[in-house]
């Protein structure tokens, strides 16, 4: 994933939580009996938004913090795909897990919130090991070659 | 594997690698059902909170879970429970040195020196002064009990364990006040200083109380040498209702099960009994095992093991209910008709069950005490679900009736609803009339018969004045009178529940009793004077109780500075001066000036007498 796709596409994530937010207080206000009056599905979709909307913006510092460290293209191309998928699981696994829930446990989407935890700590772990002169794979000494 | 392709598999690998196995197991678990076996049970409602906290909370508020609490240490050697009881937080008395006297007997409240409730019981002479002769000298084991009054058992050794006596002495909280236990009962009072009489409601906890009070609870009768007694819990539980959960609580341990059980129930529940989702009449038998007397099948094997009944299970398999037309085999003088109208009706609370068996709604097997109630919803008074009291369960199925049929637009557009006229207070239990859970058509075609009187027309929970002759009109043949009835004797123009009032049976004057003070109109209140005079205990605290709401309501301060002293177990002669100056305030009797129709009424009442003990 290119940085400035990253880029683009984490803004639009962070529109999206932001918007479930306003969706949340409208319902609340509303007193939708759908979310007011069910205290698992308010937690989790809560979760959802926080975690969504926070790991969004997340990723725009990491876009950032990548770009400090001069983390390898080779590794930046796969990092900001793992950063990316990795909100978009933890914030729509608490969200639908949320909705789609049982008596007292959130529904089989909030096996995505580990998954997405996942990705973010290999994420990170890569960003923090990886070195500015570590070997760029072959197609980027190509494309450098060739410009 | 080429770097690329690496570095993808090192950030992604984890991820994928998880969701695979959590996915897996998850999906094998859906299809993977907890066995359906009879559980051992003795989880305590705690461990349930853990993921039902919603439920937990509803069922803590309710009375059910202090229908036993332990008082003191005692406690334990009366009935062994799996799941340990915490101590008790809804004790309603102050147990502060009160003393109660009634029928030459003295109760005096206190707490002994570790803390525990203690009763003293003597007896005393006619000035009050004690005679040296002790009935009971015990702290006190269990409360029993804890919405319409507090009972009080205490344990006496026996030749095997121990034997718990229920007191007969109980507090009231709506008086604040003791009450003694022949003023709760359908009964004549008893005599000054007779032991007998005193002690007439000191019955056995463990073959009596116990079964309908404890989760799952079994007696341990020892042949006549005692009992072991023992219970999964003290009080109504989860696993009263839902059976053992012992099996459900170890597979839920496991989250990927919890979430595999969010889309196929079988993951989760196994043995578990849900009696709000049960089809047929199997949730509500979950209620009948209490709320409707029964027969046991085997009493032999309940004394000694408990019924052996399993929440999801079919109660008639373990006992029968009592109808009117009932019989124990061999003892051809047990007569259950005095329990029921002679329409078939029951008359007594604790036969609920019943009233839902023979209610025309009940020909649709979906139709259960659910239809009405939820344990675990917001009101723990009477469990009701929203909408109730209003009739919308009714209209949820007879929703064009009411514009299609005159009658029914006419008293709609009254503000009667359909539980006035199709659930009338005709039910008797714990000093108040209930509405009777059999649905039923406002007047009865079954007139008065040898076991007992006909069904009070539900009309009166309304025209509170109707005479005999408007009733007739109306079409309740219920009232025609036949020699010797109430009817009969029951002059034109006299409110038919003043003359119920006073020459009804028990129920019948109980009946009128809350229909005249929930009415508060002056043509028929000044009865309840009548009734402060009435020779059973338990109607007299009925009419005090009536007058002390009427007094709230009218904000009456004479009047209840006048109940204020009044005892109904008082004798006779204490209870004058109070009848007098509630007569001065309410005015004259409906039936003043004709001393011969209150002769016959009272000729009337005296052949209709039954005593309706437990």
């Amino acid at each position: 994933m290119p940085a400035s796709v990253h880029l683009r596409a984490s803004v639009v994530l962070l529109a999206v939580f932001l918007a479930s937010g306003l969706w949340i207080e409208a319902a609340l206000g509303l007193r939708l009996p759908a979310l007011a009056d069910d205290p698992l599905r308010r937690e989790f979709v809560r979760l959802g938004h926080a975690h969504g909307g926070i790991l969004s913006m997340a990723n725009l510092v990491m876009a950032w913090v990548m770009v400090r460290l001069e983390t390898p293209e080779g590794w930046a191309r796969v990092v900001r795909p793992a950063f990316f998928v990795g909100a978009a699981c933890v914030g729509l696994g608490f969200g639908l897990g949320g909705i789609f829930h049982g008596t007292t446990d959130p529904g089989p989407f909030v096996l995505l919130v580990p998954a997405g935890a996942m990705l973010w700590i290999c994420g990170l772990a890569a960003v923090a090991l990886v070195r500015p002169g570590d070997r760029p794979p072959a197609h980027a000494r190509n494309a450098s070659q060739q410009g | 594997m080429p770097r690329q392709g690496l570095r993808t598999v090192l950030l992604f690998g984890p991820a994928a690698v998880w969701l695979a196995i959590a996915g897996g197991l998850a999906v094998a678990a859906a299809f993977d059902p907890v066995p359906a076996v009879r559980d051992e049970g003795g989880v305590s409602p705690e461990t349930c909170a853990r993921c039902h906290q919603r439920e937990h909370t509803t069922w803590h508020a309710s009375y059910h879970r202090t229908m036993t609490q332990p008082a003191g240490p005692t406690a334990a050697t009366l009935v062994r429970t799996k799941s340990p009881a915490g101590p008790a937080d809804r004790v309603l008395a102050p147990f502060a040195g009160e003393r109660f006297d009634a029928l030459g007997f003295r109760a005096t409240m206190s707490k002994s020196a570790a803390g525990v409730p203690h009763v003293r019981i003597e007896a005393i002479d006619g000035d009050g002064r004690p005679t040296g002769r002790v009935l009971v000298d015990d702290d006190v084991a269990l409360f029993v009990g804890s919405h319409r009054y507090q009972q009080l058992v205490v344990a006496r050794p026996a030749a095997v364990g121990t034997v718990g006596v229920r007191l007969p002495v109980a507090f009231d909280p709506d008086l604040g006040r003791w009450l003694h236990l022949n003023a709760a009962f359908l009964e004549p009072d008893g005599a000054f200083g007779n032991e007998a009489d005193y002690l007439r409601h000191a019955t056995a906890y463990n073959d009596n109380c116990l079964f309908c009070h404890n989760t799952a609870p079994a007696p341990g009768r020892v042949t006549d040498a005692g009992f072991r007694s023992s219970a999964e819990g003290l009080g109504i539980t989860c696993e009263a209702c839902h059976g053992g959960a012992r099996a459900h609580v170890e597979a839920m341990a496991d989250p990927l099960r919890r979430v595999a059980a969010t889309v196929s129930r079988a993951a989760a529940d196994g043995g578990l009994f849900v009696p709000d989702a049960a089809t047929g009449r199997r949730g509500s038998d979950v209620c009948g095992r209490c709320h409707g007397q029964r027969i046991a099948a085997d009493i032999g094997h309940v004394l000694r093991h408990g019924d052996g009944f399993v929440p999801g299970e079919v109660l008639a398999d373990v006992s029968r209910p009592i109808f009117r037309d009932s019989s124990l085999a061999g003892r051809p003088d047990v007569d259950f008709r005095g329990r029921f109208w002679s329409d078939g009706t029951p008359r007594l609370s604790a036969y609920e069950y019943q009233g839902l068996l023979t209610s025309p709604c009940a020909a649709d097997p979906s139709f259960g005490c659910a239809t009405c109630h939820t344990m675990h919803g917001d009101d723990p008074d009477d469990q009701l679900r929203p909408g109730v009291r209003d009739g919308a369960v009714c209209t949820s199925c007879h929703g064009t009736l009411v514009d299609e049929t005159p009658n029914h637009a006419l008293h709609r557009d009254a503000e009667a609803t359909c539980l006035d006229c199709h659930m009338p207070r005709v039910t008797y239990g714990l000093f108040r009339t209930m509405r009777t859970h059999r649905v039923v058509p406002p007047v009865t075609d079954a007139g008065p018969d040898d076991g007992g009187p006909a069904r009070p027309p539900a009309c009166l929970s309304c025209h509170v004045s109707a005479d005999v002759e408007a009733l007739a009109r109306w079409g309740d043949p219920s009232v025609h009178a036949t020699e010797g009835s109430v009817a009969d004797a029951c002059p034109s123009g006299v409110p038919y529940v003043v003359c119920l009032a006073i020459g009804g049976d028990p129920i019948e004057r109980a009946v009128a009793v809350d229909l005249i003070a929930a009415a508060d109109r002056p043509d028929v209140t000044a009865a309840l004077a009548d009734v402060l005079d009435d020779p059973y205990p338990a109607l007299r605290s009925m009419a005090m109780r009536g007058l002390r709401r009427l007094a709230l309501r009218r904000q009456d301060r004479v009047l209840a500075a006048a109940l204020a002293a009044f005892e109904p177990m008082a004798e006779a002669s204490a209870r004058a001066t109070t009848v007098e100056a509630v007569r001065r305030r309410l005015g004259p009797s409906p039936l003043v000036g004709r001393p011969e129709a209150r002769g016959r009424l009272a000729e009337a009442r005296r052949r209709t007498d039954i005593w309706i003990g437990e």
